[in-house]
């Protein structure tokens, strides 16, 4: 441990994790490692911090805690999901599952059990970033513009300063494709469908007769000693993204009998939660506990599928529900509850930083607790994980929030953790 | 707080070779009985814990807050795991690639239900913490922590309870310390970055894995020999050895290089074992998992065992200690950075599926899911020939108890294997349902050494403080810390070891008859250095941080693991012994 005190300083916004100049002090983080992408999340910032309002008081909170208490009280099937990113808030909401008896399933974690399903299945071959920058000799990059507006340094980050073949399959921009020649690489657009980019390299790989792709192509995958694929799983519109990324890592291990190829497969800021929960529970997600029982269920326990089920089938007996659902929502990221989620009619209780003014109450459903928390990485330090899984990292972004703070600006004291320990369930 | 054991029978770790060891001898008043002829135990003893530290004896004036009289029991200190895979990329890649679980045909313990079968052979980290504590071990350490994986194997061993935790840093394939040795450097600048490289990821050891290979396959090279040049860099592992094992020397390390030999599973590679071994010139060395390093080529399946020969050399090695890496039969999950030869075996993958990973211009990882069975030749032979290197091992004070875990067996075969050491009979059971040509040919049969318990003392506590500098762990003498373990003495060596009657950590009774009693306090060891200064030096030249950016393409503070890091929840931070060179 060194004594240097200072937590290194990054953006997370995205999962490129992109770090500030360290060799510069102040509050506010040289621009030039960051990019334009940054500046648009700073209007999410500042979006979260109307809608928190006027912060409830801490009396009023703590009655918060204890209406949501009551809720969980009589609760028989408790969901848990939300946009997780950060280890500690990851660590919380599965201790706190294990206690309810829940469920829990990120929001959108289709792309990220894509991924999971194909793992499990078949097995992976995976490169990180720093080693895909300096070992790549052959980058084939699968995928279109909403690559590069998601993941807006990715070509500098793999850019090694030197000229390296690139071949861009799927339908690419002019702006994408000046992106990537202007870090480096000598980019070869080959405008196709992604969805039957495994199946033609397989093809190719096969004979050379069934090559669907102009004769470029094909000289340069004979002549790369080291094939990087870069897809990011949430950019990817393909059916099937499971299937899909089997049938790439079936080609990748075949062109590893004679020379080196992986996949560079860049995750959201989710994985931080996938990997701390894979650690706790041997699972990436998508568990239950069932009478102190761990289950995985990796098709049948999903957020979306429980919601759109307790919305449309809700037995009433009586005037009570038979059931007594409950969601509790946790969030590490500025952004507001998804409009389905609020008008479910599920009583909800919210652990975010964003607050609820704003969404209109109509919409909202019976009963809804709103247990306000600091933002993992902007308000308060966090660990998070680089989208390769490889690095985590500790520590805080750049810019402080003071420099983009509206009028309304109010910080909890709270983190995610603090209130999930204190709900309570039978 | 102090607590009294009554009436018990100590044991401790002793040499073999007779005699007391260096480290921490055993001062007694009376009641010793000559267990065997080589090495002692007391009976009828009592130990004090007063604050979470031993006592032989209650200091005048103090008052006892709780006694508990155990006549017929031993007590050992906790037992320490000095290589387990426990926490960190691959491990937990491992976690994801097997969420098969076992069917509940399998057997299970009626009597007592915590000890049935692991959930998975990479269990989670709570699993992991408490099947350990349940066998009385109290510290493990995570041996292949890579550099840009290392704040997260600190996190996984954070959330495995109960147990103190350390890692040991992968280095020698990172492309730094491969550039730096091709272009001939001045050792003092591999020693300060070898300096820096443990301070800055809070490891206790460095460890070297298959050294400049995991980067050789990188460039396709599929085999790289101890004299053979990395294709790219052109260095040999020979020279990676040395410079490493210089530097561990000059900042006087506790644990000597930690090694992965070249070669893994290969057939033959004794030879390469044994160069290896040379290659650090008389230095301290320790082999890890040695019985995957020392196959020989006879036999009519062109693999033989040459544990002979690796057992002579260490018993003719003073400053040599290997851990063995047994395999014992069944599912498991094998993972290692060593990418190059996983794949080699990536056809042997059961369940039908692999994980291969290239990272970070540091190293890789391969996890190839595996089936141990006693009808397989080869996995017959890796049974006795780990059998064989700890029945021809004199000193259990440098041979240490471990299946390389995961990748042997899951630990929670220890208790099994403790039987096979001790129990000849038990031994030959098994070894008469091996493949034929493995009865035909092993001399197991005719290895009749018995292990003592004082040798189970010796390789599970003792030895493996000494061999990581844990000064006041792994005994029972005055001041050292109460992590005590009370068994009750039963015939069958398994029953007894799978099932302590109690644990203490730090003096608190944690664990009793199957039931989590307590938290405990959790230290992170981390390395003791004779000039610790040198990594923080390392890191002040700008030219270093650097040659580090344009590497990595972030900043050494992005990958530093801070003390704060370390110290949440009361958790502690204690520096492991400085090696005395004499
Ligand atoms: S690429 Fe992502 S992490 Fe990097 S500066 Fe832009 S938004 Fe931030
Ligand atoms: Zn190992």
């Amino acid at each position: 441990m060194n004594d240097k005190s200072a937590i290194a300083r990054f953006c997370t916004f995205c999962s490129m994790v992109c770090e500030g100049d360290a060799e510069r002090s102040g509050s506010e983080m040289a621009s030039e490692s960051f990019c334009s992408r940054r500046n648009r999340e700073h209007d999410v910032l500042q979006g979260m911090l109307r809608s928190r309002g006027r912060l409830p008081d801490s009396l009023e909170q703590e009655r918060s805690l204890a209406r949501a208490n009551s809720i969980l009280e009589n609760g028989r099937d408790i969901f848990v999901t939300g946009r997780i990113q950060s280890v500690e808030t990851a660590r919380a909401t599965v201790k706190f599952v294990e206690r309810a008896q829940g469920s829990l399933d990120l929001w959108d974690s289709e792309a990220a059990f894509d991924t999971v399903q194909a793992i499990q299945r078949s097995g992976f071959y995976g490169v990180s970033l720093a080693e895909a920058r300096e070992s790549t000799t052959l980058l084939i990059i699968v995928g279109d513009d909403s690559l590069l507006e998601e993941y807006p340094r990715l070509p500098a980050a793999l850019s090694a300063g030197r000229s390296i073949p690139a071949l861009l399959l799927g339908s690419w921009g002019d702006e994408s494709i000046h992106a990537w020649r202007q870090a480096g690489f000598d980019a070869l657009v080959v405008d196709c469908d992604v969805q039957g980019v495994p199946r033609s390299l397989l093809q190719a790989s096969r004979s050379a007769t069934s090559w669907p792709w102009e004769s470029q192509v094909g000289d340069w995958l004979q002549q790369a000693s080291f094939t990087t694929v870069l897809w990011s799983n949430r950019n990817l519109q393909v059916a099937h993204g499971d299937l899909w990324i089997e049938s790439m890592m079936e080609w990748i291990a075949k062109r590893n009998s004679d020379r080196r190829c992986a996949a560079l497969a860049w995750r959201g800021l989710d994985v931080g939660f996938q990997q701390a929960c894979t650690w706790l529970t041997g699972f990436p997600g998508r568990i239950r506990y069932r009478k102190g029982v761990l289950e995985y269920d990796p098709t049948g326990c999903r957020a979306k599928a429980w919601l759109q089920k307790e919305a449309t089938d809700r037995p009433i007996v009586g005037h009570r529900r038979i059931r007594n659902p409950v969601l509790v929502w946790v969030d590490d990221t500025a952004g507001s509850i998804p409009p389905p989620v609020l008008s479910s009619g599920v009583p909800m209780i919210v652990v975010s930083p964003a607050g609820l003014s704003g969404t209109d109450p109509k919409t909202i459903g019976e009963e809804i607790i709103w247990l306000p928390t600091r933002l993992p990485g902007i308000e308060v330090p966090a660990e998070f994980f680089r989208g390769d899984q490889t690095l985590m990292v500790h520590g805080i972004q750049g810019a402080t929030l003071a420099a983009n703070e509206p009028e309304v600006g109010n910080t909890p004291t709270m983190v995610a953790g603090d209130w999930l320990r204190r709900l309570v369930a039978r | 707080m102090i607590t009294k054991l009554r009436g018990v029978r100590i044991v401790d770790g002793f040499s073999a070779a007779g005699g007391f060891s260096a480290a921490g001898g055993l001062k007694t008043s009376g009641g010793f009985k000559m267990a065997d002829g080589v090495v002692k135990s007391v009976e009828n003893a009592d130990l004090y814990m007063i604050d979470g530290v031993l006592s032989r004896v209650l200091p005048d004036g103090k008052k006892i807050d709780a006694e508990y009289a155990l006549p017929g029991r031993t007590v050992m200190a906790g037992a320490i795991d000095l290589h387990t895979h426990i926490g960190g990329g691959k491990v937990n890649l491992a976690r994801l690639l097997m969420p098969e679980r076992p069917r509940a045909t399998e057997p299970m313990r009626a009597d007592k239900p915590w000890l049935g079968p692991l959930s998975c052979p990479v269990p989670n980290t709570w699993e992991t913490g408490r099947r350990y504590l349940q066998m009385g071990y109290t510290a493990c350490f995570e041996p292949a922590m890579l550099p840009a994986n290392a704040r997260q194997s600190h996190a996984e061993m954070r959330d495995t309870p109960w147990l103190d935790t350390g890692g040991y840093v992968v280095l020698g394939n990172d492309r730094m310390l491969l550039e730096w040795l091709q272009a001939g450097v001045p050792q003092s600048m591999i020693t300060d970055y070898v300096a820096w490289m443990l301070t800055a990821h809070a490891a206790c050891a460095v460890k070297v894995v298959n050294a400049g290979g995991i980067d050789a396959f990188k460039f396709n090279q599929r085999k790289l020999d101890v004299d053979e040049k990395h294709l790219h860099f052109g260095v040999t592992p020979r020279q990676i050895l040395r410079a490493l094992a210089i530097a561990i020397e000059e900042l006087q390390l506790a644990h000597p290089l930690h090694v992965h030999c070249s070669n893994l599973g290969v057939a033959g590679n004794i030879e390469s074992t044994l160069a290896t071994i040379d290659a650090v010139e008389g230095r301290r060395l320790h082999v890890t998992h040695a019985q995957y390093h020392c196959y020989g080529k006879e036999g009519p399946h062109g693999y033989s065992s040459a544990a002979s020969a690796l057992a002579d050399r260490v018993n003719r090695t003073p400053s040599l200690t290997i851990d063995v890496g047994q395999v014992l039969f069944g599912q498991t999950v094998t993972l290692s950075a060593d990418t190059m030869h996983q794949f080699e075996h990536r056809s042997l993958a059961l369940p039908r599926k692999v994980i291969f990973q290239d990272l970070e211009c540091q190293a890789g990882c391969g996890i190839v899911p595996f089936r141990y069975r006693e009808s397989q030749y080869v996995h017959s032979l890796q049974w006795s020939i780990g059998l064989e290197l700890f029945l021809r091992i004199t000193d259990p004070m440098r041979v240490f108890l471990t299946t390389d875990h995961p990748n042997g067996g899951p630990f929670t075969g220890y208790p099994h294997l403790i039987r096979l050491l001790m129990d000849y009979d038990f031994r030959m059971s098994i070894f008469d349902r091996l493949h034929p040509d493995v009865k035909s040919t092993s001399p197991l049969p005719s290895l009749r050494r018995e292990y003592t318990l004082a040798e189970i003392a010796a390789m599970t506590r003792m030895g493996p403080a000494r061999a990581l500098g844990l000064e006041n762990r792994g005994v029972l003498s005055d001041g050292a810390i109460a992590d005590v373990v009370v068994y009750r003495d039963e015939s069958n060596a398994e029953s007894m070891f799978c099932d302590p009657e109690m644990v203490f950590r730090r003096g608190i009774l944690v664990y009793r008859n199957g039931e989590f009693l307590a938290d405990s306090v959790k230290s992170t060891i981390v390395a003791g250095m004779a000039d610790s200064g040198r990594g923080a030096d390392w890191y002040r030249s700008a030219a270093n941080r650097a040659m580090w950016h344009q590497r990595y393409g972030y900043s050494p503070d992005m990958v530093m693991v801070r003390g704060e890091e370390l110290t949440d929840e009361g958790r502690l931070i204690e520096a492991n012994r400085v090696h005395r060179l004499v």
